[in-house]
């Protein structure tokens, strides 16, 4: 129930900024250009396409593409919009507010969590109606778009996640963003400086979200890529949970 | 163990910040339809200790009881009994008035109808109908005062803790505020009061509370830190005279020459001093029997601490 007010509030507050709203604007205008884009590159090479067998349809040449530019548009997308959910309710002293409105810290962080990810996941319907707009006229995989549908919502999830927790650490909103960009880019390369280094390879192959991202997005769910989203969640989620607590200690 | 009359009561708190003791071992406790004038000098604990109070930080050591149940214990308590309003009144400055209304209302589980007659009685008894779709970012100084101070009383708690409440607004607000500190007393709110201002205290305070470095220098009726007079006789009377006289409520004699009395209400020094002198008593001198409140102030804030001297 608190979680719930939390969450409506923070929706409200999200709804009625134009940060926000510009943010969603941009994104889905670029996405859009390159749908655009896309489609008309697959619908020149569509009827060669048709004739190889097993060969790459439109789920693979256009939806899967197109939710993988989200994702890495969210890798800035996520800071952005997180950065000022709990540093910034610090800063204007709000924060104390909605401790003596008797709020545990978990309903705190899981309320604001919640808005982020309802913003993120309309961003991610908006994106995914693209190429579903065009059901009628093209044949959609849609196990495959479900899978990536999936991974997406997961990695949107985590990668708010970490947004929210550098925020609730961070004293000013621009060092969460910055620390959340650095956190999720560090995350994206992992397996790139593990292959480097050799020697945390399969560690740092494991920390990677790009891998299991890419699992799903090839319409293979896999518990273990799944797992990896939902403890990365619970991480962020439990280390923002246990520094908004320790402000009501701190002070 | 707990006052079971007392609607707050705060049992030995103290509250350590940055290797200091902001508050120390401080005790009181306070009844339904009191108005505590909490005071002292910047620094001295005040919003410390309303901010423990308020539940939104944790004492370091003792409790703090609201209904007779420990804050730390039963957060909700703090939603349902406890109005808050900080100092300078952070809001969200991106909602409007009414949103925010709306938002603290959500906050302290108010939904529907309920929510629509609280947010209407306050935006009405607050004079804020007419900024009901402004933003509270634009707000002036005294209307994100009075707001807040709207956020404080939406769900009618039965505890009010205010800090510098009167900060920004101009004398008619200020006059209007009084007002409605006293109707909240009267319908059995208790209300914490933080302010630099005395005259504020004294005129709406039923007990004032000094905090100076942490600690509880003073906690007493109001009325005992300016009520009653010492009456100087040219020459030795008998007590019975004077508490004979109408405007007499007490009298108690300090030596052969000096008398400290209460007065009956309605009273003042002009009506005893007629009194006595018409009653043909040798009246000397007549002053405040007990150091106004000012004095008592100045005496504490200015004390040096053992350590420090």
């Amino acid at each position: 129930m608190s979680t719930l007010a939390v969450m409506r509030v923070e929706l409200r507050r999200l709804g009625v900024r134009p940060f926000a709203w510009t943010l969603a604007a941009l994104s889905v205008a670029w996405l859009a250009w390159n749908f655009l884009i896309a489609v008309a590159g697959f619908l020149k090479v569509q009827t060669r396409l048709a004739a190889l067998p097993e060969g790459p349809g439109f789920t693979d040449i256009v939806a899967v593409p197109l939710l993988a530019q989200l994702a890495q548009l969210a890798i800035l997308l996520a800071p952005l919009l997180t950065m000022s959910m709990l540093a910034g309710e610090r800063r204007a002293g709000t924060l104390p507010l909605l401790r003596a409105a008797g709020l545990s810290p978990r309903a705190i962080v899981l309320g604001k969590y919640f808005a982020a990810l309802a913003w993120m996941l309309l961003l991610l319907i908006a994106v995914a109606a693209m190429p579903a707009s065009l059901a009628g006229t093209t044949t959609l995989d849609w196990g495959k778009l479900a899978a990536a549908l999936l991974g997406m919502a997961l990695a949107l999830g985590a990668l708010t996640a970490l947004g929210l927790a550098c925020s609730a650490y961070a004293s000013h909103p621009a060092l969460a963003a910055g620390a959340a960009l650095a956190l999720t880019l560090a995350l994206w390369a992992a397996s790139l400086g593990g292959s480097a280094a050799r020697m945390a390879g399969p560690l740092a192959g494991y920390l990677a979200l790009p891998g299991h991202l890419e699992t799903l997005m090839r319409g293979l769910v896999a518990s273990d890529d799944v797992l990896y989203f939902l403890l990365l969640i619970a991480l962020a989620l439990a280390l923002a949970v246990r520094r908004v607590a320790a402000d009501r200690e701190r002070g | 163990m707990p006052d079971s009359a007392a609607l707050l009561e705060l049992a030995a708190v103290s509250r350590r910040l940055a290797g200091r003791n902001v508050v120390a071992g401080l005790s009181l406790t306070l009844a339904p339809g009191e108005i505590l004038g909490l005071l002292g000098v910047n620094g001295a604990g005040k919003s410390t200790t309303q901010a423990m109070i308020a539940g939104a930080l944790a004492p370091s050591a003792g409790t703090v009881r609201v209904q007779g149940r420990d804050l730390a214990a039963a957060p909700d308590v703090a939603r349902r009994a406890i109005g808050w309003l900080p100092e300078r009144a952070p809001l969200w400055p991106e909602l409007t008035v009414r949103e925010h209304l709306d938002a603290c209302g959500h906050l302290r589980g108010l939904r529907g109808p309920a929510l629509a007659a609280a947010r209407a009685r306050v935006l009405e008894r607050l004079d804020l109908g007419a900024l009901s779709p402004r933003l509270a970012g634009v707000l002036s100084l005294g209307q994100r005062q009075r707001l807040g101070l709207a956020c404080a009383l939406l769900h009618a708690p039965p505890l009010l803790v205010l800090d510098e409440p009167a900060n920004g607004l101009d004398p008619l607000q200020a006059d209007a505020l009084r007002t409605l500190l006293r109707e909240q007393a009267a319908a059995g709110t208790a209300i914490v009061l933080s302010t630099h201002v005395l005259t504020e205290v004294t005129a709406v305070c039923s007990r004032v509370a000094i905090l100076h470095e942490g600690r509880l220098r003073h906690d007493a009726p109001l009325a005992a830190a300016g009520d009653g007079l010492r009456v100087t006789l040219a020459a030795p009377v008998e007590l019975t005279r004077i508490t004979a006289l109408a405007p007499v409520a007490r009298a108690e004699s300090e030596n052969a020459r000096h008398v400290r009395v209460t007065l009956r209400e309605g009273a003042d020094a002009a009506t005893l001093a007629r009194a006595l002198v018409g009653a043909g008593l040798p009246l000397a001198g007549l002053e405040p029997a007990a150091p106004p409140l000012e004095r008592i102030f100045f005496a504490i804030a200015t004390r040096r601490t053992e350590a420090a001297a």
